[in-house]
């Protein structure tokens, strides 16, 4: 990396304790200085290591991200009154921690996504009038809370984010696998010979069971007649395999001896691969 | 000692007035993810229906409405739709270079190409994803830009255009593979399982950094036989050692420790999964990440790739638009919720359009004559259109622009001033963009 030859003449006893604190220190054009300890300070960065910065001087931007951090630290963070952008998502920061924040006066975006607060520390932000950005999900924040803080903020924009629950729950089913169709066995060397290779079709879901004692090998012949290795399947095993329709899959085992194939039909299937 | 590039030789305070200089107080982007849709993506079925050309021309899927009024796309990018009001959607790029290399290079690098260009070339004029890395700093063992799934092939023919260029070998942004989902058709994936294997190995496995280096240039020698296996063998060994040692990226790289229900947003599908791993990539301090979606070679696998000159409604409808607009949407999703698409330049790029007349073969044909590419995130304004194209979706109707109009665009927004100089090994000047910014922010 270019920067990394250069020397540490030109960085001020102030910026050499912010990064033996775990910080990484950019000036910013025009004046201040942006603070990241999201990478650097993971592990090394302590409430303590926060009393670094207000010596800097302007600290216009902070990066705390999965960083060790607790709410007591966040005293140090209360005196930086410049503060425009201040990273705490992913961090042990809770309610407490928020009522430090209430000088914050220039704050403009704020994350606090995968955090312990709740609406009770929405409050300590009501004062904070420059907010535009506000990141609360996987919080402990409501709704309601949510909506009380717009009414004394607003012009904040808040994301809850999604509701993984509801995302999950409202994904689309597949066919319930028992109520499937299963395809057929065509045995290597076996009288019904499958096609040479595949022909492109529609998105369907496959599920290859090996009734077998042996794991097998699941292997795609492709639009060229060349073979593309997927999975092994244990013995008892299912592979759940998304693929298209007309669709040439080998079976074989483990030393790549051809035991048979399936080729899939315009739905949904179950493939059982026989004992031997 | 170094590439010899424009700020070698500097210490770190005057290169980070250096980089300074070259900041534009706007500039709120600190990382990019480049989306490219290798062999050119139709601008009728994604972003500029044109629902009022004739019907020879404006195929058979209809628009949509999207979050923004009057904005309209495509109906098989629905999900996509719902996001409009992150999107800048530029309307009126267009070039020359009517070949897949020629507009693949003129899109990632901003430059026309001269002929004979080679992929590994030290002529070449660095990509978007290259040039942008040279700008970033990231922690040791963290490479500045990273590329995935595939490298772009034409007829058997790696393109020209991914790399570094004239930047050196060591802002080649490294290639890695994404270990999860489905493969793209028309791609071997055979290399995934060892190298997932090599990745997965625990720190404590392995007895030392020389054994495992030994190791992994065994592996990886052994393939380069093939001639399409790693392109820079050197710099991917050295780097995927240092990921193997315990670097945040190693932890990026394991998708299984994301949560299956963020997974299943994205789509159990190279594409999705490529852009869960860009997502966490820039997580974990990459500061340039390009994922290639679609990876076939054009001419030579006939499987997943926008070059869709035959049966190009059900190759769209069934195949390319479903993965892309459930990934995509997912990614614009996952950043905003997380807090980071006001900090990540989310750019959409593609060779060409594709042309008004549907052919014979029920295709569309190569048009660099008008196309669309999108910017979101990054202190970008969503919900707008730059531009336009005419009445049949051929030429532009309004505000005209390049690809390098384009890129000056992200290199405002990620701070760094595209008037910039560098020069290269031989001393030659180069400006790091010849375009103008266009008014996205």
């Amino acid at each position: 990396m270019i920067v990394a030859q250069g020397d540490d003449s030109g960085k001020s006893p102030e910026m050499l304790a912010v990064e033996a604190a775990g910080g990484l220190v950019l000036p910013l054009p025009g004046g201040g200085w942006e603070v990241e300890f999201h990478l650097r300070g993971r592990d090394a960065l302590t409430d303590d290591g926060l009393k670094t910065l207000s010596p800097l001087g302007e600290v216009f931007s902070l990066n705390l991200r999965d960083t060790r951090i607790t709410s007591e630290g966040l005293v140090h963070i209360g005196k930086l009154t410049g503060l425009r952008k201040l990273h705490l998502e992913r961090t042990k920061v809770d309610d407490a921690g928020l009522a430090h924040l209430s000088d914050l006066k220039e704050l403009e975006y704020l994350n606090l996504y995968q955090t312990e607060v709740s609406d009770e520390g929405l409050k300590h932000l009501s004062g904070l009038k420059k907010l535009q950005s506000l990141y609360l999900w996987q919080t402990k924040v409501s709704d309601e809370g949510a909506a009380k803080l717009r009414k004394a903020l607003p012009s904040v924009r808040i994301s809850l984010g999604l509701d993984l629950e509801k995302l999950a729950a409202a994904a689309p089913k597949p066919d319930p696998p028992e109520s499937r169709e299963s395809l057929k066995w065509l045995p290597h060397g076996g009288p019904a010979k499958p096609p040479s290779k595949s022909v492109p079709g529609s998105f369907i879901r496959v599920n290859f069971k090996n009734q077998g004692k042996e794991p097998v090998k699941l292997t795609w012949i492709d639009y060229g007649g060349g073979k593309k290795f997927y999975a092994e399947i244990a013995p008892e095993a299912v592979r759940d395999q998304t693929t298209y329709s007309q669709a040439v899959w080998l079976i074989s085992d483990l030393s790549d001896k051809p035991l048979g194939y399936f080729v899939t039909g315009k739905k949904n299937a179950n493939a059982f691969i026989p004992k031997k | 000692m170094r590439s010899g590039v424009g700020l070698a030789g500097l210490t770190l305070p005057t290169f980070l007035q250096a980089r300074n200089s070259s900041l534009s107080s706007a500039a709120s982007a600190k990382a990019c993810i480049i989306i490219y849709t290798w062999g050119g993506m139709s601008h009728y079925e994604s972003f500029d229906p044109k629902p009022e050309a004739p019907v020879d021309l404006r195929g058979e899927f209809k628009p949509i409405p999207t979050a923004t009024p009057g904005m309209q796309f495509c109906e098989h990018i629905p999900l996509l739709a719902r996001h409009s009001e992150k999107l800048a959607v530029v309307r009126s790029v267009h070039h020359k270079q009517g070949g897949h290399q020629q507009g693949m290079y003129v899109t990632l690098t901003g430059h026309d190409p001269v002929p004979g260009i080679k992929a590994k070339g030290r002529n070449n004029h660095p990509s978007l994803t290259s040039m942008l890395s040279y700008f970033h700093d990231p922690a040791v063992g963290t490479p500045a830009a990273i590329r995935m799934p595939y490298s772009m092939y034409d007829n058997g023919k790696q393109m020209a255009g991914e790399g570094a260029g004239w930047l050196g070998s060591k802002h080649d942004p490294i290639l890695l593979r994404t270990p999860a989902g489905e493969p793209y058709g028309g791609v071997n994936r055979y290399t995934d399982r060892e190298l997932n294997l090599l990745l997965n190995l625990e720190k404590e496995r392995v007895s030392g950094r020389n054994a495992l280096l030994e190791q992994l240039e065994g592996t990886l020698s052994a393939r380069v036989g093939s001639g399409t296996a790693y392109d820079q063998l050197d710099h991917y060994r050295k780097m995927a050692s240092d990921i193997l040692l315990g670097s945040p990226v190693r932890k990026a790289y394991d998708l299984e420790s994301e949560d299956p229900r963020i997974r299943a947003m994205y789509g159990d599908h190279m594409g999705g999964q490529s852009l869960l791993l860009s997502r966490r990539l820039v997580e974990a301090g990459v500061p340039v990440v390009q994922a290639v979606c679609s990876a076939s070679d054009l001419a030579g696998g006939g499987g997943d790739n926008w070059d869709t000159h035959r049966d190009h409604f059900p190759k769209m409808k069934n195949r390319l638009l479903p993965v892309f607009d459930r990934a995509a949407s997912a990614l614009l999703a996952d950043l905003e919720m997380r807090g980071m698409l006001e900090e990540t330049l989310v750019v959409f790029l593609t060779d060409f359009g594709r042309t008004p007349k549907i052919n014979g073969n029920g295709g569309r044909d190569h048009h660099p004559g008008v196309y669309s590419l999108v910017l979101a995130g990054g202190g970008i304004r969503g919900g707008q259109v730059y531009g336009s194209s005419d009445r049949k979706g051929a030429e532009p109707g309004s505000d005209p622009c390049s690809p390098a109009d384009v890129h000056a665009t992200v290199y405002r927004a990620m701070g760094i001033n595209p008037d910039m100089e560098l020069h290269d090994q031989q001393g030659r000047p180069f400006r790091i963009c010849d375009g103008q910014p266009l008014p996205l922010t």
